[in-house]
This record gives structure tokens, sequence and C-alpha cells, in this order.
């Protein structure tokens, strides 16, 4: 049916070119050949990436630090980095919507600090600005958490309101 | 004697109530779920709304005065008037114009020194970082602050990484809040002789190293003060007309009935679980109605009391802490000095002498339960005792913590790629014993197990796939023939012996030696020829084989007895469970039995006489069973000195045997024994007991050969003693 519609929508636009969508593959969905994994990379943390970059998983391991930077959601600092090079993510949002950072249990109180910098540092970011970035990330995240609260989520709210007031700009 | 009070609750509120009632000589009672809701604090406090606490927590709970602003780890600066002594001379006010070198530990991405460095420098403070190795770990990532602090209890490690930190050219030097978890104090000593400046630990958010040493503090000021703790569940209250009568907690295996002059409720808010939303507003222990307001007012939802601290309806309970509506912390309002204050005023008002007897209509109230699993908040607490992640990094093994593995649950594609991973918990339960909202985290790995074994059998590690198979065609867990235990087989005995796998396999002599001291009670047993019982199969969540019980309930029949004695607490707890009509009992039950009067007493006595021992509790029988005084009542029959280790009764660390972790990661096993030997061998005892066969041969495994302690069952002890065969 895409076909079709991508065929009606060019033949409306005055265009015949062939669509190439069936046939051209996007981006993580290329054919690698063997994923080389680095050494001491759990299982699990490899499946991690390929559910979120396919093939290009391997080349996301491949780039630097493997420590984990959002534990619920087992994303790590090299991913993160890989999400600002080539996935032009440029605020924590950004990095949440590629990689799942920060939409955990814990709604980014553990790692939206650890974020941030790795932001700032990809970016060269002055640290008022990360904070500011910071700041924004853990509002949004808020919005829509306090409806859920009295539904067996308010002991996690209670935890993670605690834990925030100790996040830079947030506590002062 | 003074009132009884019963306090529930461990946290800062509990406890000064516990403290101020035992001052003015109430007898007192402390009941605790779970670790206190402090252990989840930054270690420091605020006093706001709690000047009058400010005498209690300095001089009995050992917080310092240094009012002022504080750096934590994620870079954010807070307020504090109370902080534990490590962190005083990091106050910010006092650092300006002078020179901090901020240490950061390869591996532990909680500091991020360059990043603390450059805050430290827009206020003023010449600060610089630098990164230092930790010694003796093999994994350069994701350390936990619990781990690391743990690793780091070991103050010979600490020196070493301390004589790493440069020195020289500072006037300070800024460490995370990871030096030392339980040894902190001896740590900072450590810090003091090999630094060549001052230094201070960071602040950190909860979960932090620091909150858990002060709630050390609290456990610690309670036992000094002689208030007696007991770490149960309240499941229900009992009342006549207005006052509670009956306080009914229950440790797991045993129901504890406490009879109260005055309860003190400290139960905590929504983290304590003292609180829930999810019917309505309910404080949970005795369903009292809350109103709930809108918004952030919601996080304030808690008890309302009348002048004397009573909730409505309650004539002898007073209420303290977060379970009363009076702001949240959460909201930066109030906090360890408000709750720690309103605590004084509670015990006080308590330990007042009782009136007349209760009188009135007889009630009962049961508590609601605890979310469990579901409710898991990621408060990492379970971090701190996991016996896999405190030394999975020493052998270079990443692992997640329980926690970490719990978030396996969430996600199918996850959990098949985490096989691996997940066969390293060992089952041991130390986590579930100190979650704060009741999860049982080893029950939850092992039905893990058990799921990916069923949906994605070639996911699951090797030795999961075959325990089932090997199992099955063989009868025992190590697939090899196994000589039957020697001792007498008949068909009129009393008590019948079931020897299990791992005695019959690792630990012959030991099995001998039980039997000897069977045969020298002078009563009529037989051993038992069955197959494994199970046990084994608990690991993956699965059940034994209808075949296998079979086989095992025919045989014990042979024997003509209806009580069944096993050493393994895996086997009893197996046994018990699938063999009905059976009495069966763990060894050290049936020496209990027999032991006291019979003949062969004084000869154990005369030959153990002068022996100084330790006691390693086996988690199976221990946590999963609550069973600790037993061995410790046979040990004072017999005459032998016990000398505890550190980690005793309930907080006992795992010997690395259990969860099946030796068939996966023999190494990781042996290096968790290690350190429990270790421990034993601090004690100073000629022998580490137990009375596990799989604790046992684990123990005897992460002996080093120049460590000149020995390694016994305490039944095979007493029956060398029994037959004079004493090496």
């Amino acid at each position: 049916m895409a076909e079709k519609v991508s065929d009606l929508v060019g033949s409306k636009l005055g265009s015949d070119a062939p669509g190439t969508t069936a046939h051209e593959p996007l981006p993580g969905s290329e054919d690698e050949g063997e994923v080389s994994w680095p050494e001491g990379l759990a299982g699990w943390e490899a499946r991690a990436l390929e559910t979120r970059h396919g093939t290009r998983a391997g080349q996301v391991a491949g780039l630097g630090d493997l420590s984990r930077v959002c534990v619920c959601e087992t994303v790590s600092d090299t991913e993160l980095r890989f999400a600002v090079r080539r996935l032009f993510a440029r605020t924590l949002d950004d990095l949440r919507r590629r990689t799942r950072m920060g939409m955990g249990p814990c709604q980014g109180s553990t790692c939206a600090p650890r974020a941030s910098a790795i932001l700032a540092d990809e970016l060269g970011l002055d640290p008022a600005t990360a904070d500011r970035l910071m700041v924004e990330f853990i509002r949004n995240r808020l919005r829509g958490r306090l409806a859920v609260v009295t539904h067996g989520g308010a002991a996690q709210e209670e935890l993670i309101r605690s834990v925030q007031l100790g996040l830079a700009g947030e506590g002062e | 004697m003074g009132a009884h009070v019963v306090v529930i609750g461990a946290g800062v509120a509990g406890c000064a109530a516990a403290l101020e009632a035992r001052k003015h000589g109430a007898e007192v009672t402390l009941v605790h779920r779970s670790v206190g809701a402090t252990a989840l604090s930054t270690g420091g406090a605020l006093l706001d709304g709690g000047e009058e606490a400010r005498g209690l927590l300095v001089e009995r709970i050992g917080l310092v005065e240094a009012a002022g602003s504080y750096l934590l780890t994620t870079g954010a600066v807070q307020r504090m008037d109370l902080v534990m002594p490590s962190h005083e001379r990091g106050e910010i006010s006092g650092l300006v114009d002078r020179s901090v070198l901020v240490v950061g530990l390869d591996g532990f991405t909680g500091t991020s020194a360059p990043d603390l460095a450059r805050r430290l420098e827009r206020r003023g403070v010449r600060a610089a970082p630098a990164r230092v190795q930790v010694p003796g770990l093999r994994m350069d990532r994701d350390l936990s602050a619990f781990a690391l602090a743990r690793h780091l209890d070991d103050v010979q490690v600490a020196g070493e990484l301390a004589a790493a930190i440069p020195g020289g050219g500072h006037d300070l030097v800024a460490l995370p809040p990871v030096f030392g978890l339980e040894q902190w104090r001896e740590v900072g000593r450590i810090l003091d002789e090999t630094l060549t400046s001052p230094w201070f630990e960071l602040l950190s958010s909860p979960p932090s190293v620091p909150g858990l040493r002060l709630q050390q503090n609290l456990m610690e000021s309670l036992r000094i003060a002689g208030v007696r703790t007991l770490k149960a569940d309240v499941k229900l209250v009992r009342l006549a007309g207005e006052s509670i009568t009956l306080v009914r907690a229950w440790d797991g295996e045993v129901a504890h009935d406490l009879e109260p002059d005055e309860v003190v409720l400290a139960t905590g808010r929504f983290i304590g679980g003292g609180v829930s939303l999810d019917s309505g507003g309910r404080e949970t222990l005795l369903g009292l109605e809350l109103e709930v307001g809108s918004g952030d007012e919601i996080l304030a939802t808690g008890v309302e009391v009348d002048d004397e601290l009573r909730p409505p309806g309650f004539a002898n309970v007073r209420v303290a802490g977060a379970v009363r509506r009076s702001g949240s912390y959460a909201l930066g309002q109030g906090g360890i000095g408000r709750a720690a204050a309103q605590g004084l005023r509670a015990g006080a008002l308590a330990s007042r002498s009782p009136g007349a007897k209760p009188s009135g209509p007889v009630r009962s109230i049961e508590a609601m339960p605890r979310p469990g699993q579901e409710g898991c908040l990621g408060c990492e607490v379970c971090s701190s005792v996991c016996p896999v992640l405190d030394r999975a990094a020493a052998v270079g093994t990443w692992y997640p913590g329980p926690r970490g593995l719990g978030t396996l649950s969430r996600s199918g594609p996850l959990l098949e790629a985490g096989g691996e991973t997940l066969a390293l918990c060992t089952l041991c339960g130390a986590c579930s014993a100190m979650c704060p909202v009741g999860a049982r985290n080893h029950e939850t790995v092992a039905a893990l197990r058990g799921r990916l074994l069923a949906d994605s059998p070639d996911a699951s590690p090797e030795p999961h796939r075959l325990i089932p198979e090997v199992l099955e065609s063989s009868g025992n867990v190590y697939g090899s023939r196994l000589e039957p235990v020697e001792g007498p087989r008949r068909s009129d005995a009393d008590l019948a012996f079931f020897p299990g796998c791992a005695m019959s396999y690792f630990e012959r002599e030991s099995a001998g030696a039980f039997v000897d001291l069977l045969e020298s009670l002078g009563i009529s047993f037989s051993v038992v020829d069955g197959v494994c019982c199970g046990g084994p199969l608990d690991v993956l969540g699965l059940a034994p084989s209808a075949e296998a019980i079979r086989h095992n309930r025919g045989a014990v029949e042979a024997t003509g007895a209806r009580t069944l004695v096993a050493t393994c607490p895996r086997c009893v707890h197996r046994l018990s469970h699938d063999l009905d009509g059976i009495q069966v009992e763990h060894s050290l039950e049936t020496l209990e039995r027999l032991l006291p009067g019979s003949d062969v007493l004084d000869r154990i006595r005369e030959n153990l006489a002068g022996r100084v021992v330790t006691y390693h509790d086996p988690c199976e029988l221990g946590r999963y069973r609550g069973r600790y005084d037993g061995a410790r009542r046979i040990m004072e029959l017999v005459g032998v000195e016990l000398v505890e280790m550190e980690h005793a009764r309930e907080r006992s660390a795992c010997c690395g045997a259990g969860g099946g972790l030796r068939g996966v990661n023999p190494r990781l096993s042996r290096e968790i024994s290690r350190r429990r030997v270790a421990e034993a061998v601090e004690t100073g005892a000629g022998a580490l007991l137990t009375e596990c066969p799989s604790c046992l041969h684990n123990l005897r495994t992460g002996r080093k050969r120049r460590q000149k302690i020995e390694v016994e069952d305490l039944t095979a002890l007493l029956g060398r003693a029994a037959t004079g065969s004493l090496s």
C-alpha cells in the first residue's frame, strides 16, 4: 500500500522517478556483516544497543566509554555521544527520544546530570547552559507524572523529588 | 518497670522516639521491616522545624554542626545544618580562595572531577581535577558507589588508594563519598595518615553511602541505649476500645506478639510505606483514611494528630515523622531534623507511666500489604548488601546489582540476552531483606530464569539448561554416580537421615561425622537412599518431578521413620514442602531436641572445652526461614565460645555458593567465599562453623592454605567430639 501511495503522490507532484524505499535500507538496517562487540560487553547491553540502532549497534559500542549513564534503560556514555554526533541531538529531550535515556522508573534523576555533562562536553556548552537544559528536561519529565502518582507511583515520585533537590540548579 | 513502648519504623523519627522513651525509663521494642528510610538520605540534615533535635543528632547520632552549603557529586549545592564528620571541611564558603584537588575514580561515573572542579572555580575556589585508579579491581566501568565503598572497607585497599592520590600543593582534597560503608571511621584514619592535605567527602544525592552510614549510626545508638530491635513486618494490631493491646509482627517464619502500653507510629510516608494512595489516601497500618490534596500537595498526604500526637480514634498511639501530615521533604520541607524532633516528642509522651488497663470492645486491624516488586523505587539500597555486586568488579565480571536485574522483567528482548548475567545472583536474599517496598528480588530472579528457560532455552546459560536433564538422568545434581553414605539401613527407625547431593559428593566426612553423632545419641535411625530433592531446580523457579518426589517418599517410608532430618537447608525446605505427612527438620532442630540431657553431652563438652569458634548463618536457614538461634543455643550447650563475625544473623553475608553461581562462574563464587572466610579469620576463632553442605564446601574452597582456621559443619564437629576423633 505504501508503495502505491507514494507512486500516487509522485504522480500528483508530476514525478515519475521510480520509488526506492522498498530497496533502500534505512540507517541501521544495512547488512553490516558480523558485528564485533567490545570485550566485556554483557549480552543484554549489546541487545539494548541493537534494539535501538540495529546493525549500527556495533559501531556505537566501538566508539568509546561503555559506562552506563542511564541505569534504568541501559544507555551508555558512548551511545549518548553517538546520538549527539550522528543523530543531531541538541537537548536532553533529543537524547531521550533517540536512546530512551531518562524514560525508566527514576525519570532522569540519576542520569540527567551526567547526560547534560556529556552534552556540554560534545557541544562545548558552559555549565550554566548545561544546567538550564537539565532543569528543562527534569521539568518536562514531571509533566504527566502527577496524574499517575495515585496509582502506585507515589513512593517513586517522593524519591525522585528528593533526589532532584540535589540536582544542579534545582536545589539552589 | 516503665511502660512498654513499641515503636514501628527505624527511620530517624522512630529511632528518636525509641531513644527518648528509653531515656524516660520505658522498656522499648523497635520493630522494623526493612532499612529505615533515613538510609535514603544525603546523610546531612536540615533542622527546619526541628531545632529541638539538634542535641540528639549531634550528641547521640554523630552528626556535626557545620551549617552552610555543600557541593554534591551531581554538581549542585545544597544547604545543610548538620553533616556527617567526613563532609565538615567541604563547606563551600570555607573553601573560597583555597586550592582544592577534586579526585575522581576510574570507572566510577558518579563523580566527574573536571566538571566539579569547574563548578568550584565559579565559586571562587582554586580547584583542579585528578583521576585515580582503584586498586584490586578488574573492571573499569559501571562501578557502583556501594560496591566501591565496600571494596574500600578493606583498609589495606583504602590505604593503597590514598597513597595513589597525588600529594602536595593543595590545601584540601575533595573525595567522592565512597570511602568505606561500614569501616568508614577506620578508613578515615587511614586517609588522615596517608594524605598530605586535609580531606573531605563530597555530599551525594540519595541513594548515598553517607545516608547508609547515618542509618547505621541510628541503629548503633539504639543498641547502646538498650532498645530491643526486631526485624519483622507488623501484620496486625488488636485493640480494646481505643487502645492497642497487641502488635503482631511476622519475621518471615515466626509471629512475634508484643503487648504495648503505648505505640509510636513512625512508618514513614510513601517510601517507608506508611501511607498509600492506591485506594484513596490511607495510612497502611491502622487503616486511617487520609485527605489527599491536589497537585504537589499530594506528596504531603499524611496522618493528622491531636495536641498529644494521637491520631483520631486511638488513645495510646503517637505519630511521628513522614507518616504525619507536616510538609514533605520531597518538596524541600523539613526532613531529618523535623522528623527527629517529632520522634523525640512522641517518645516522651509514650513513656509516661501506663494508665488504667484498656477496656472496651475488642477488634483487630490488618495492615495493608506492601507493593512488592512492582513497587521498586530504584533506590539502590539493595546494591549495598549484594555479595555478587560486591565482588564482581574484583574478578572483572559486569554485574548491575539486584535492582538492575529487576529491570529485565520489563523487557522480553533484554531478558533473552540477559541469561548470563541473571545466572550470577546467589539468591542469598540479602537485598530482599533490605528492600523498603518488600520486593522479593531473589524470587523474581529465580522466576525470570525459569521464564527464560521455558521461552528461549537456547538463551539460558548451559548449566541452567542442564540441571533438569542431569537430575532426571542421574538422580543428583552432579551427574555422576554417588556412593551411598555409610550408616545403618533399617525399616524400624525413629529418625531418617537424608544426606542429599552436596554432602554425598563433596562432604562425605561430614556426613560420616553426623552419622557418628546420631549413633552416639543412641537413637534408632536409618540413612535414606533417595534422589536429589529437587532443590537445585529452585534456582530456576522450577519444581521437582513427581517421579523424584515419589521415589524419595518411598525411600523415607522404607525406613519406618515419620521424622526426616537433613543437614542441607535446601533439602529441608524442598522436602518439607513435597513430603506431606512426614515431619522434616534441619539437623540443628534435631539436635536441639535430642542433645540436652543425653548421655554423650558431657563427653562432647569435655572434648570441646576451650574451643573458640565463629558461625556462618546459611542464607537458606537464616534469611529464608528466620532460624538464627538454634545453632547458637547448641554452641552454648556444648560449651564452645562463639565470637560473632561482623555480618551475622540477619546481616549474614553469602558464602558464594547459592543460586547455582558455583556452576556458572566458579571464580566469582570463590572470590565471594574468600571475603567471608577473611571475615571469619578476623574474629580470631579457631574454627568457622556452619550447618549447610553447600556453604561448608564453598567456604572450604575460599580458605587460603595459610589461613589457619578450620571450616566445619557444627554437627560434624559435635560428631567428632562425641567419638573422640577431633583433630
